[in-house]
Formats: C-alpha cells, structure tokens, sequence
C-alpha cells in the first residue's frame, strides 16, 4: 500500500465518523447524510480495492479509480452549487419581501 | 383624454439628491400631483426631499435594487387606488413632458414603452450597443422583441398594474416586464422619447459589466 492509498484511507474513515456524529446529532438531514456517505465510501472502496475497481470501471472508460472520485465529487460540487444558489435566491427573496412590507406598512401609516 | 388625478409616477431612486428634486419639480409643473417616491436605503437626502416636495415616500430599510423597488412602487400605487402608473428615471435622463405623450396611447395598450432607440439621437454609442444587447437577450431568452426593453419610462394601466409580477430584485426586472407582457397577453407599443445624457445620468444606471451579471441571472433563473 502506498502512502497516498493510506492518507486517503484515514480521510476517508474520519470523514464518514464525522458524518455519522453530525447525523446523529441532528446538523444534517438524511439526504445530505447519504450523498456525503456515498462521497466518502467510494473514495474509501475505491482506494482499497484499486485493481478490481479498474477492471469494473475499465467498461466505462475509466481507466483509474482516483478519476472515478474525481467524477463523482465534481457532480457532487457543481449540485450543492446548484442548491446553494436557489437557497440564496430564496433568502434574497424573503429578505425583499420582508423589507417591502415594512416599507408599505409604514409608509401608508404615515399618510393616514 | 385621461385624467391627471388619476395618474401616480413611480419613482425608485437610489443616492438621487442631486438630480430627484428636479424630475419632481417638473412633473409637477406638468399638473401631475402624485408620486411615489420609493427611496432604496439611500445614504444622501433623496427621500427628505422628495416629502418636503409632497410626494408619497417608501423607504426601504435595506438597498434592495431597482426591481424591488419598482415592485414596491407598484404596490404602494394599488393600495393608493391609482389607475395609471407612470414609471421614471429619477436620474434626470427622461424629460417629464413625454409622459403626456406617452399617456395619450394609454387608453388603447395595456403598457406604454417609452424607447429611447426608436429615434436615438444623442444616446452614446456604448449606450445604444449595451441596450440593443439586452433587447438581443431579452428576445433569446422570452421570445418576445422590443426595441428598448432595458427602458425604465413606461406606463402601465391598471390592468398591467395587477398582472405583472416582478420578481427579480435588481435590473433584470426591465425585461422581465417584457417577458411578463408576453406571459399574461398584455398589449403594448413603443413610443419615442427624448433622453437626457449628461456625465450624471451617465454615471448611474446599468453598465456592461452589470449586463453579464443580469444575462447570467436571467438564464439562472430559467432552471430556478
């Protein structure tokens, strides 16, 4: 085993500890608890098993497993970008339309 | 012909002190009583103006961009019964007086554009090439194709008034307008009106970089 398969080995376990205690402490949903255990367990499955992962992936045109991750996290990035974006949008939003109701609120106020 | 009384210019306006007490004034000199100022958490003295001259002042407690309020405008205008809603730059670039122009079609549309490229002499080159884009856009984007949709001198009827809903918070409101035209059927037409360009008004408003800001939240918004 090389050192790299180890430091992403300890990375891996860590995280999926890490995972498991903020799940159970409630600071995650169940949705984002099973896509980051997927996350973490392929870079771990992937680092042990190295050479009969490479035959399997071989069939998509993966030739390493690393790519493997590296594919698998750039989804994952580009869909959590995805989902932050429509959360600010929706913040930006309600933050408008508190604003505005305070606006109206007292500007009519004013009138009467 | 309609009646001045029923009609309420919108005017959202941001750090205007300079320029907002002038565009009040001379609407007035036009017989035109009501308007709306919407001040967007200005630092300067726009909205003390704007009372001392008369008008309705919203002030929003947080800078919420030009969309926002517009929107607020509109919204004051209903709870205020207006029939017409006329709305302005309050930079000084419209000159007041077209507005009778423009209301002269009001009967007839739904929405007036007032356009600054049917007839755009004056208009710097910059100008017309970031405004022709954002028409280009607009037209890519929502299918539907006016010659200045970045125009903020419009009139609306109460009709329009009721059925645009303006979501977008900053510039990108001006061709959601046009998109909103389209969606809820709304006859318009364009009408040409007189710009005002001076280092002033040219300091202010949308810029370039600003438009690729709006193109990517508007294609955004389309899978939002």
């Amino acid at each position: 085993m090389i050192l790299l398969q180890f430091i992403f080995i300890i990375i891996s376990i860590l995280m999926i500890l890490n995972l498991l205690v903020q799940f159970k402490n409630n600071n995650l949903k169940l949705m984002q608890f099973l896509l980051w255990g997927v996350v973490w367990l392929t870079l771990l499955i992937s680092t042990i098993l190295v050479d009969q992962l490479s035959r399997i992936i071989s069939f998509f045109g993966i030739t390493r497993p690393v790519d493997l991750f590296i594919y698998f996290s750039l989804i994952t990035l580009f869909f959590y970008m995805y989902k932050l974006n429509l959360k600010q949008e929706m913040l930006n939003h309600q933050i408008t339309e508190i604003v505005r109701e305070n606006t109206l609120k007292k500007g009519l106020k004013k009138r009467k | 012909m309609i009646p001045k009384k029923d009609v309420y210019f919108v005017i959202p306006a941001y750090n205007e002190a300079k320029k907002i007490g002038q565009v009040i004034q001379e609407i007035h000199s036009l017989g035109f009583k009501k308007i709306i100022v919407v001040d967007d958490c200005s630092s300067d003295t726009t909205a003390q103006i704007a009372e001392d001259l008369g008008c309705y002042v919203f002030r929003h407690s947080l800078n919420r961009g030009a969309g926002a309020a517009t929107k607020t405008g509109f919204e004051a205008a209903k709870e205020l019964g207006a029939t017409y809603v006329i709305t302005i730059d309050s930079d000084g670039q419209h000159d007041p007086k077209d507005s009778l122009k423009l209301l002269k079609y009001a009967e007839k549309y739904d929405v007036i554009i007032g356009s600054r490229l049917i007839k755009p002499k004056g208009m710097p080159l910059i100008r017309i090439l970031y405004n022709r884009i954002g028409s280009i856009f607009t037209y890519f984007l929502y299918g539907i194709y006016v010659r200045d949709s970045q125009s903020g001198y419009k009139v609306f009827n109460r009709k329009a008034l009721y059925r645009i809903q303006i979501k977008f918070d900053r510039y990108e409101f001006c061709s959601e307008i046009i998109h909103e035209l389209k969606l809820k059927k709304l006859s318009f037409r364009e009408i040409p009106i007189k710009v005002i360009y001076t280092t002033y008004s040219l300091s202010k408003g949308q810029h370039l970089l600003n438009g690729f800001r709006m193109v990517y939240k508007m294609i955004m918004r389309l899978f939002l």
